[in-house]
């Protein structure tokens, strides 16, 4: 389904939606707002811990904070080393995101637009990675580093991530390829345009809601990804963000209010992010959701 | 036509170098076995002389030491210090301190070792240090202790605590880490406002279990989430069977035992069940983290808390300074209608310690060793008993009007107690271990499981684990 369709669908529920009736428009509204302060709490609650003492939070778990203590922050940022860490962080997600991508737009265009007789073979090849999970693979994985010597490296790790993204970006890359009407690309080959011309200028560009879902569900994934990480990186400062949050929880003693600071600057490249992609990350999701 | 075959034959080729290229990473060829360093053998085998101090002071070394250190943590401070200290006294040597929480730590080093590539030293609990030793992963500390080069761990340590990782072949497994012991730690406010006393006998904690009720509050509180029972455990099953039997049962012949009342489990768990019943634990305790637990007890919504000796400085943590000052210890009560029980035991002992690998080259087993010496030392251990955060295992004095009294309660706990029965984590198999803190006794507690249903839940895990070993 074509992006004007989807926006026409939208505008259509838009418009069914102002003709329900006063009544069914407040439980609607006060349902959404239950909604909201169900996503909101969480998030208020970790600000508020993040700007308490150890003891405030004892004798007051669900109350604001009675004198903000940014300090918590500060503490956070230095003894978590948090910026380093997401830059750590930011380099392997960032690498995931070039390798997936390349990798996925290319044998999703290879698989969808051509017919050859192992085209199917190589497809279930692909997708069947998906029903491999990242656990049953850690000692073998681990064993490839070391001897390939690519432990303590961040754009290896962004490679064993992206390995791991692949099938999934395929499986949905595929199907989304195929959905572009193929007169388009017979028309480009008509104008003089070879397999990559194509490629780059007609099918690319159609595709881009579908590759900004898998660059989201990429950057979901090794954003918050502990396990490989943990297992790959054994310098102090080549660590990333969840491990470096992780070091908030001791054997014996946590600091939490410490751990909340960090997990809110933890949350800020996400919200830019967000903000900055807004529309395309929201239309990239519904693409996602009612292609036919 | 000819482009596109070409084109379809050089996609194959691609396909099989990619394989091929896989497979050859992902398998251990001979020949990388043989460009590792030999394991260091023993030195009471092959009669060599004891090992001096690195041996090539030019030669640069990496040592990579795992500790549960984490950044954020106080004892991290004092470590980085000691590292950069260390660092500076041997310039030749780098230390790579990989810092993790414990769990993680425990994962990450069972991957390590599984794929030999292990750290130099490492944090290691008692359980994980003998499947190690089983699989000849890690050097034996009989012949460090021995060493004159190494004569420090004699006088800081006594016999007692250096031979506490014997392997059932006589080879020590880990150096000294930490004191462990237990504590039925009460919140003296509660006791004085109520005029109760803490409880000697099981009958006691039981009696002040219904009286807490009747004031609102509960008598226990853990961090069920956090399966926080593996202390409990182990005091129960010393108190119900003693020490011999409960040893024979984690780690000797009777390991497929644990639903025979000879070896004292069953009756353990009924103990549990009693104090379930009393409505000892408010009730989600199941779903309670050790944090909230925590938070719960400085709030006097519970009268006593019941683990190791680390608690008090989580107590701090939850309560500050005027709550910690109410907190003392007792022992976990004897059980009057248990005559083969224990009633003086403790949980504890010195349950954890500082394995070394035994793959590595034997300077960089030499330099590893150095370093344990190091983190082994009162320099290191010493502040963290005078900040209240945890006990030193060894017989180094420290200034007692530093920390809070309860520490120091512990720490004379500690080196009067007559015997120790290890914490179950460290003491039965993993397996089995998880099977009662993640299955049974939470099983108990929220009711799920029946006393003869959680029983045998221990019972498989512990004869699944049996066949292991065949």
């Amino acid at each position: 389904m074509s992006s004007i369709a989807i926006n026409k669908k939208i505008n259509d529920n838009r418009v069914s939606l102002l003709k329900v009736g006063k009544k069914a428009r407040i439980v609607i509204y006060a349902f959404m707002a239950i909604c909201s302060i169900l996503v909101l709490l969480p998030l208020l609650w970790l600000i508020f811990t993040s700007l308490k003492t150890q003891a405030e939070l004892t004798q007051n778990i669900w109350g604001l904070p009675k004198s903000p203590q940014l300090s918590n922050y500060a503490l956070a940022w230095k003894k978590g080393r948090m910026g380093l860490y997401i830059t750590n962080s930011l380099i392997s997600t960032i690498v995931t995101i070039i390798i997936t991508v390349i990798t996925s737009t290319t044998i999703s265009f290879i698989l969808s637009r051509f017919t050859f007789k192992l085209n199917r073979t190589i497809y279930y090849l692909v997708v069947i990675g998906m029903m491999i999970p990242i656990h049953a693979a850690v000692i073998p994985l681990y064993i490839m580093a070391l001897n390939l010597k690519l432990q303590n490296n961040l754009v290896a790790l962004g490679f064993i991530y992206a390995a791991f993204r692949i099938p999934a970006s395929v499986f949905f890359l595929e199907s989304y390829m195929k959905s572009i009407p193929k007169e388009l690309e017979e028309s480009a080959i008509i104008d003089g345009c070879g397999i990559w011309k194509t490629f780059v200028n007609i099918i690319l560009p159609l595709s881009k809601d579908g590759i900004i879902t898998i660059v989201i569900l990429a950057v979901l994934a090794c954003w918050n990804e502990l396990l490989v990480a943990m297992l790959m990186l054994n310098q102090p400062f080549i660590k990333t963000l969840p491990i470096g949050l992780m070091g908030f929880i001791g054997e014996y003693n946590s600091e939490y209010t410490q751990l909340c600071a960090g997990l809110v600057i933890a949350c800020l490249p996400g919200l830019i992010f967000y903000a900055l992609l807004k529309e395309k990350i929201v239309k990239g999701m519904t693409v996602g959701a009612i292609k036919g | 036509m000819a482009k596109k075959q070409l084109l379809k034959l050089l996609a194959v080729m691609l396909v099989l170098v990619l394989c091929v290229a896989s497979f050859a990473a992902c398998s251990q060829s001979s020949d990388d076995q043989e460009g590792k360093p030999e394991p260091a053998e023993d030195p009471k085998d092959d009669g060599k002389e004891p090992a001096e101090k690195p041996q090539d002071p030019g030669k640069k070394l990496t040592i990579r030491y795992m500790s549960p250190a984490t950044a954020g943590t106080p004892q991290a401070e004092i470590l980085e210090e000691l590292i950069k200290e260390f660092e500076d006294e041997n310039p030749n040597i780098t230390l790579v301190h990989d810092a993790l929480p414990s769990a993680e730590l425990r994962t990450k080093i069972t991957v390590e070792m599984a794929a030999d590539n292990p750290p130099h030293a490492s944090w290691c609990i008692l359980s994980y240090a003998r499947e190690f030793m089983r699989d000849d992963k890690i050097i034996d500390w009989k012949t460090v202790y021995d060493d004159p080069n190494h004569k420090e761990f004699k006088e800081w340590f006594d016999d007692k605590t250096l031979e506490f990782s014997a392997y059932k072949d006589g080879r020590l497994m880990m150096a000294p880490y930490e004191a462990s012991i237990d504590g039925l730690f009460y919140n003296t406010e509660i006791f004085e406002k109520y005029g109760w006393e803490p409880p000697k006998t099981f009958d006691d904690l039981i009696d002040i279990a219904k009286k807490c009720r009747e004031q609102g509050i509960y008598a226990i509180v853990t961090g069920g989430k956090d399966m926080r029972f593996a202390w409990m455990a182990s005091a129960l099953l010393v108190r119900a069977i003693g020490i011999e039997k409960a040893t024979e049962l984690a780690m000797g012949d009777a390991i497929t035992k644990w639903n025979d009342p000879e070896y004292g489990f069953p009756q353990a768990m009924e103990k549990f069940k009693e104090l379930v019943d009393a409505e000892a634990f408010p009730p989600g305790t199941v779903g309670l983290s050790a944090t909230e637990a925590d938070q719960m007890f400085a709030r006097g919504e519970a009268a006593m808390y019941y683990e190791g000796q680390w608690k008090p400085g989580n107590f701090l943590t939850a309560g500050g300074d005027d709550f910690i000052k109410k907190v003392r210890r007792v022992n976990f009560p004897a059980m009057t209608d248990m005559p083969e029980g224990d009633p003086d035991a403790c949980v504890g002992g010195t349950i954890v310690g500082t394995i070394v690998t035994s793959n590595k080259p034997e300077e960089e087993i030499q330099a590893a060793i150095e370093w344990v010496k190091v983190i082994s030392s009162p320099a290191y251990y010493i502040p963290s008993t005078e900040t209240g955060q945890n006990l030193y295992a060894g017989k180094a004095e420290y200034d007692r009007t530093k920390p809070p009294e309860v520490i120091n309660q512990l720490y004379d706990a500690f080196q009067s107690a007559p015997r120790f029965i290890p914490s179950m984590d460290a003491f039965a198999p993993p397996a089995v271990d998880l099977a009662i803190k993640k299955t049974a006794m939470p099983g108990i507690l929220s009711g799920e499981l029946t006393l003869e249903a959680a029983i045998a839940e221990v019972q498989k895990a512990a004869e699944e684990y049996a066949k292991t070993l065949e």
